[in-house]
């Protein structure tokens, strides 16, 4: 039986851009095994804090802190219009990306990487894709080889970034069954971004809610009302 | 037919030109990649013609006195050129990546500035040059005709470096690319792998720029890349297209300069564009017949 433990914790940390706090005094913590939905309205701060929780930016105060057993093993996966479609690249290549991502570049390429990456597309039941362009995929399709990337990495903490946002109904519940297995299954823990409440719901374990600058913690429950701040 | 024979001789007396030009279509391509990729077109225009205004600048201290350590001549000529290109190029992209990152102003408007500025520097340098020295105007057309078999061989040579370099490294260099955000997730030094990527692109400019000029190095940069783009699904293909289409423009456009007696740069950037032309006119073939063709499939 595995502890829970904690595999991000950021404590009393504050974020924004050229000194100026968007979010002030956020304390979080991510425990293993968690299915964690951040949400939020639009311009609300989400994607300041998950880049704050990324160390894409520095906080301006206080800290976040990673498991040392996260540490190279934190899947990211974008949204996926942030992609530019110009790359010629294939379903394959993009899931390759992932393993570039996580080696030095002197490391050859190996055959132990060609089956991982199959298998990562596998995973997503994307292998059937994996030699068509990736631009030319629909946004579900693009959605789960962005996942499959991030799974070749075996990540312990996988955070997406509205995953399910420009999909449709059947797409959007592809990826959140797919998201589910993964926690339930492969016991991953997954923090996701998404304004779309009510799929998730049956889903997740936790939800932390920005609003008005502060980050809180909220019954899974509520995402079923009408009455949150920002619906 | 005897004067496409001719050219291959190795008396030929454009011999050397003849394979710079062919080495310069084929290698500028395959940075010119990145320039697409990055969407930083504006960029592959406006570095050239710095690099075209730092040898007029190296020109310009050296009328004014300042002493260099190679003995006079032609060869210290050509290493005066590469040093104040090469000083030129990298100060630049460090200049233009600062403001990048601090949000000065917009890109286009730095970029078009810079681009007007250097252009009209690289001309007043030479003609504000108290040694009087004209025939350095030459050099900022570039001087294929005069390439020496010793230009030649370590014009190569840089070249096969530089595709070693990106080779090596193309995987990494395709990742903080494509994906920054990602890169930067996974630990990656981004900006390392910028400077890397710059710092190729620096020394490949004011090489080619020395050999063909701002102008074709710049339409030897975007134009293959943009024509081989529309038929390539993977990157390899996208590179060893791109550097075909390069390396044929830079040949075929020395044909015919050499037959008809057409200005090498203006031939070769025509040859180049005829084929950014056909590949567009193919690919609407294509998408035609492809759409034609769903139905009955």
């Amino acid at each position: 039986m595995s502890s829970v433990h904690s595999l991000l914790r950021v404590e009393n940390a504050s974020f924004g851009y050229s000194g100026k706090a968007i979010l002030e005094t956020v304390s979080l913590s991510i425990e293993s095994g968690d299915f964690v939905g951040l949400i939020g309205a639009n311009g609300s701060g989400k994607s300041t804090l998950l880049k704050g929780i990324l160390k894409l930016i520095k906080p301006l105060a206080g800290e976040v802190n990673y498991d040392p057993s996260v540490l190279g093993h934190l899947g990211y996966v974008p949204q996926r219009d942030r992609l530019d479609p110009i790359y010629p690249l294939t379903a394959y290549d993009v899931v390759r990306l992932g393993i570039v991502s996580s080696r030095p570049w002197y490391t050859q390429r190996s055959t132990h990487d060609h089956q991982a990456i199959r298998q990562a597309l596998i995973d997503v039941a994307m292998e059937p894709f994996c030699n068509h362009p990736f631009a030319e995929l629909s946004g579900g399709q693009r959605q789960r080889v962005l996942i499959a990337r991030a799974l070749v990495t075996k990540p312990k903490l996988l955070i997406l970034d509205e995953p399910t946002s420009g999909v449709d109904a059947a797409a959007e519940e592809q990826i959140l069954v797919l998201l589910q297995n993964l926690n339930q299954d492969h016991q991953m823990t997954i923090l996701m971004v998404s304004h779309h409440l009510k799929p998730l719901q049956k889903r997740l374990q936790k939800v932390l809610m920005v609003f008005e600058g502060a980050v809180s913690s909220i019954p899974v429950e509520t995402l079923a009302q009408p009455t949150l701040p920002y619906v | 037919m005897s004067e496409f024979l001719e050219i291959f001789k190795p008396t030929f007396l454009l011999h050397n030109a003849l394979w710079g030009s062919i080495a310069v279509g084929f290698f500028c391509p395959l940075i010119g990649v990145y320039f697409l990729l990055r969407r930083m077109v504006l960029v592959g225009l406006t570095l050239p013609q710095i690099s075209a205004a730092g040898i007029s600048f190296a020109f310009f201290l050296e009328g004014l006195g300042f002493s260099w350590s190679l003995h006079p001549g032609e060869a210290q000529d050509r290493f005066l050129a590469l040093a104040g290109s090469l000083v030129f190029t990298l100060a630049s992209i460090g200049i233009l990546a600062y403001l990048e990152r601090s949000g000065e102003g917009t890109t286009d408007s730095r970029l078009g500035a810079t681009y007007a500025t250097a252009f009209a520097a690289a001309f007043l340098l030479v003609i504000a040059n108290p040694t009087g020295k004209i025939e350095v105007l030459n050099m900022l057309q570039g001087e294929i005709v005069s390439v020496t078999s010793h230009d030649l061989h370590i014009l190569l040579g840089v070249y096969a470096a530089l595709t070693l370099l990106i080779w090596l490294l193309k995987d990494q260099l395709l990742l903080v690319s494509f994906d920054r955000e990602a890169a930067q997730v996974m630990g990656k030094k981004v900006v390392v792998w910028d400077l890397w990527l710059y710092g190729i692109i620096a020394i490949a400019i004011s090489m080619s720029v020395l050999i063909v000029g701002p102008m074709l190095t710049f339409a030897f940069l975007i134009i293959p890349p943009l024509a081989a783009r529309r038929f390539c699904q993977r990157m390899s293909s996208f590179f060893v297209l791109s550097c075909a289409i390069g390396g044929l423009s830079g040949f075929l456009g020395f044909y015919c300069s050499y037959l008809w007696d057409l200005p090498l740069a203006p031939t070769d950037i025509a040859v180049a564009s005829a084929f950014l032309m056909g590949a567009v006119v193919v690919k609407l073939i294509l998408n035609c017949r492809g759409r034609l063709l769903a139905p009955l499939a």
